[in-house]
């Protein structure tokens, strides 16, 4: 199912890549590629190896196997590619006893910014944040959706042509969140190339172009999310809500899955399925039809569905 | 260059906002040294309690002797060893010397042979006047102990004469013996034998007639050097005390304590190592243009500056709040910079010994905590027993107090002063290269 990359002069290339710690694969011979201004997604349950995967493309991590480009370089760990990335760790890699503005000038720094650029930068990064009135403060007092925000734009002081972010939004509260994937739309609109990795479908279907879905290390998809809805969320699902239980007989042999009071049944006709569902006599309180998203897609793909694992 | 000088003054910045760390890195280390620099204070040289200490040696072993070794004893400016049944220890002139010049005592009083038979008897043929009867050793650069104790001795001379005119029949004998030795003396003419004798005769009854007691308790105000009765003539001998230890307690306490502040340098840095780790930070560090040997150079050398202010602020308070004399100071420098390295060493190697912070900080003391006993952190190496201190060499710690004791009380030479420093240096680079593999291998690439 893997796919070999698009283009020779896309700005992230990953080819072949697998990592092993002791006997477990957490990267299993994955190829993608990132083109030039998209926002490329990678999709997958917790432990599926997204972060491995950005690790090893930033060159945080050594692949044991295979090849990465960045921006046309083939070793990340190279200065000049380094200048090239930014890179937003799941963590939130900030110096709590450092102001804002302190931790925003000092990798700034180490990326050789100074003077009025470096003041330009921060003002521009702070902003963007909207951040600029708690510049002076102590990244320790501040909330954890500000850190988030802060932590976004620190990777963004040297204008980086290729930014991964590393589930980015974990913990946020929901105005952080809309704020943070304001920023990443005004980046995508900029046309700086990013690398998301996320495990939410609502993130992936909202800010992504194309969408790679990972799961126990391995590529199961790729491709744009209306394209992969086509090919993997065609049926419908329809969710009805029961007032009680039937009996066991009855449960033995529904059709679906039954959660609580909820049945929830894939079906490619759902005013058929619906129909045939009459002769359960099931004491119905609401019946919901659901659109595909990208569970559906997950769940087509690896049987289990994506919240769930 | 740059970036190594970004990320020292990023973490000497961090390091300067942790009020816990500092505590530990420059509060602590000078209570330390100040609670047991007070604790040991006065224990060494002195009698204590501002009293002059010294020995006694009895070579005369009369009854006179012993009386004015007893007034000595009793003195209230003075501290006399004694035996059991509270009589001042006396002892050989060789050893009261040699206490003396080890600086366990600040002076002997001797008392030579011929001193008892003195008494008032100024025509006794024994008398040599070339031959004092009294010999004093001191250090000649104690000149105030010395002026001290010369009044002292010049007082107690005076009450021991005067003590003894009560002693009526010892007096009449003297008396007896100096009119015989008169009578008997053929160079003497016969009106001055004549005249003499009317005046011992006189000085019999004159002494028979006075309150002795009253005289002395008259006189004891004024009997020093001032009042010009001066009857023991005193031979000072100048004993030169060997420079063989610390001139006060602070010197041994201070080092010890700067160790203490190096090892809470040394922990904290290398707790700011495994945060960055753990925070993501370091990921974000090696995403960055800068190499793995720039991020741990930052490290070593915010350490070195750390460990070298923490020292240089320890020895300030020592010189300038405490008087205390800190030696040799360019070889103090060298010690204190080749400490200072060591410790980078230590800490970069440290700073891998756990995965997180509560696991690093207890492997590092876990780790020092032995070396730190051995080394002269607890015990100073000073009071540790011979075979002790020569284990104590498998200490870093050991070396690191030496050449600061070097320097500042030991009175090393400078080619004293490299195997302490050379064997300092050595730990440094040695922990900063395991600890730099160690790093590409298990933190950068894993």
């Amino acid at each position: 199912m893997n796919h070999l990359p698009d283009g020779p002069s896309d700005p992230i290339i990953a080819k072949g890549l697998t990592k092993r710690f002791g006997d477990r694969v957490a990267v299993d011979d994955l190829s993608f590629s990132a083109r030039a201004g998209e926002t490329f997604g990678l999709l997958g349950p917790n432990g599926a190896g997204k972060s491995t995967t950005i690790r090893m493309l930033v060159g945080a991590l050594k692949p044991d196997d295979g090849s990465i480009e960045i921006a046309g370089k083939t070793d990340p760990t190279r200065a000049e590619v380094k200048r090239a990335l930014g890179y937003v760790p799941q963590e939130i890699a900030l110096y709590d006893e450092l102001s804002a503005e302190e931790n925003l000038a000092f990798f700034a720094r180490l990326h050789e910014l100074k003077g009025k650029r470096l003041s330009d930068r921060i003002d521009f990064a702070l902003d963007f944040a909207g951040l600029n009135d708690r510049r002076k403060d102590r990244v320790a007092t501040f909330s954890g959706g500000m850190k988030r925000r802060l932590n976004l734009v620190t990777a963004l002081m040297h204008e980086p042509r290729a930014l991964f972010l590393d589930e980015p939004t974990v913990g946020v509260d929901p105005q952080s969140r809309a704020h943070i994937f304001e920023n990443i739309e005004t980046l995508r609109a900029n046309g700086t190339t990013i690398l998301y990795t996320t495990h939410e479908m609502e993130a992936a279907e909202r800010l992504c172009d194309r969408i790679a879905i990972l799961d126990h290390g391995r590529l199961m998809a790729r491709d744009t999310v209306d394209a992969l809805l086509q090919a993997h969320g065609t049926k419908t699902r329809v969710a009805i809500d029961l007032r009680q239980l039937p009996s066991q007989a009855v449960v033995e042999t529904l059709p679906g899955e039954l959660t609580g009071t909820t049945l929830r049944i894939e079906a490619d006709d759902p005013f058929v399925m619906i129909g045939e569902l009459r002769r359960f006599e099931l004491d119905v309180a609401r019946i919901q039809v659901e659109r595909a998203n990208l569970e559906t897609v997950f769940l087509d793909l690896t049987g289990r569905r994506l919240r769930d694992t | 260059m740059n970036n190594i000088v970004h990320l020292m003054f990023k973490d000497l910045r961090l390091l300067v906002r942790d009020r816990f760390g500092l505590f530990w890195i420059f509060v602590f280390p000078l209570v330390y040294a100040l609670f047991f620099g007070a604790i040991f204070s006065g224990q060494s040289g002195g009698g204590g309690g501002g009293k002059i200490g010294i020995a006694v040696v009895d070579q005369d072993e009369s009854t006179s002797s012993k009386a004015f070794l007893e007034l000595l004893a009793k003195h209230p400016s003075l501290s006399v060893r004694q035996n059991e049944d509270g009589s001042p220890r006396s002892m050989p002139l060789d050893a009261a010397r040699d206490l003396v010049r080890r600086g366990k005592r600040a002076a002997y009083v001797a008392l030579r042979k011929g001193f008892g038979d003195q008494g008032i008897d100024v025509f006794a043929p024994s008398r040599d006047v070339a031959q004092a009867l009294v010999e004093v050793g001191v250090d000649p650069s104690r000149s105030a102990e010395k002026g001290y104790l010369q009044g002292i001795l010049a007082e107690s001379t005076f009450r021991h004469t005067i003590d003894g005119f009560a002693d009526r029949e010892k007096t009449k004998r003297d008396i007896a013996r100096m009119s015989a030795r008169v009578r008997d003396d053929p160079a003497i003419p016969a009106p001055q034998k004549l005249l003499l004798g009317v005046f011992f005769s006189a000085l019999d009854r004159f002494l028979a007639g006075i309150d002795v007691s009253a005289l002395a308790s008259s006189t004891s105000d004024g009997a020093s050097g001032e009042s010009g009765m001066n009857l023991a003539r005193i031979d000072l001998v100048d004993v030169t005390v060997e420079d063989e230890g610390p001139q006060s307690a602070f010197q041994i306490t201070f080092p010890s304590a700067i160790l203490w502040g190096l090892i809470g340098c040394a922990s904290g840095f290398a707790i700011m190592i495994v945060r960055e780790r753990t925070l993501g930070t370091m990921a974000r560090l090696l995403t960055s243009p800068v190499t793995l040997s720039e991020i741990l150079l930052g490290k070593g050398a915010a350490c070195f500056v750390t460990c070298v202010a923490a020292t240089l602020f320890l020895l300030l308070v020592a010189w300038i709040g405490l008087g205390i004399g800190l030696g040799s100071i360019p070889k103090l420098l060298v010690g204190v910079a080749a400490s200072a390295f060591s410790f980078v060493g230590i800490m970069l190697v440290c700073s891998l010994l756990g995965k997180t912070e509560q696991a690093v900080a207890g492997a590092t003391w876990g780790l020092m905590m032995p070396f730190v006993m051995l080394g002269g952190g607890m015990v100073p190496l000073i009071a540790m027993p011979s075979w002790m201190q020569q284990l104590s060499s498998v200490s870093p710690f050991k070396w690191c107090i030496l050449a600061l004791e070097g320097a500042i009380w030991r009175g090393f030479s400078w080619a004293e002063m490299v195997t302490p420093c050379l064997i300092l240096v050595g730990v440094g680079v040695a922990g900063a290269t395991v600890a730099f593999f160690l790093f590409r291998r298990t933190v950068a690439r894993a």
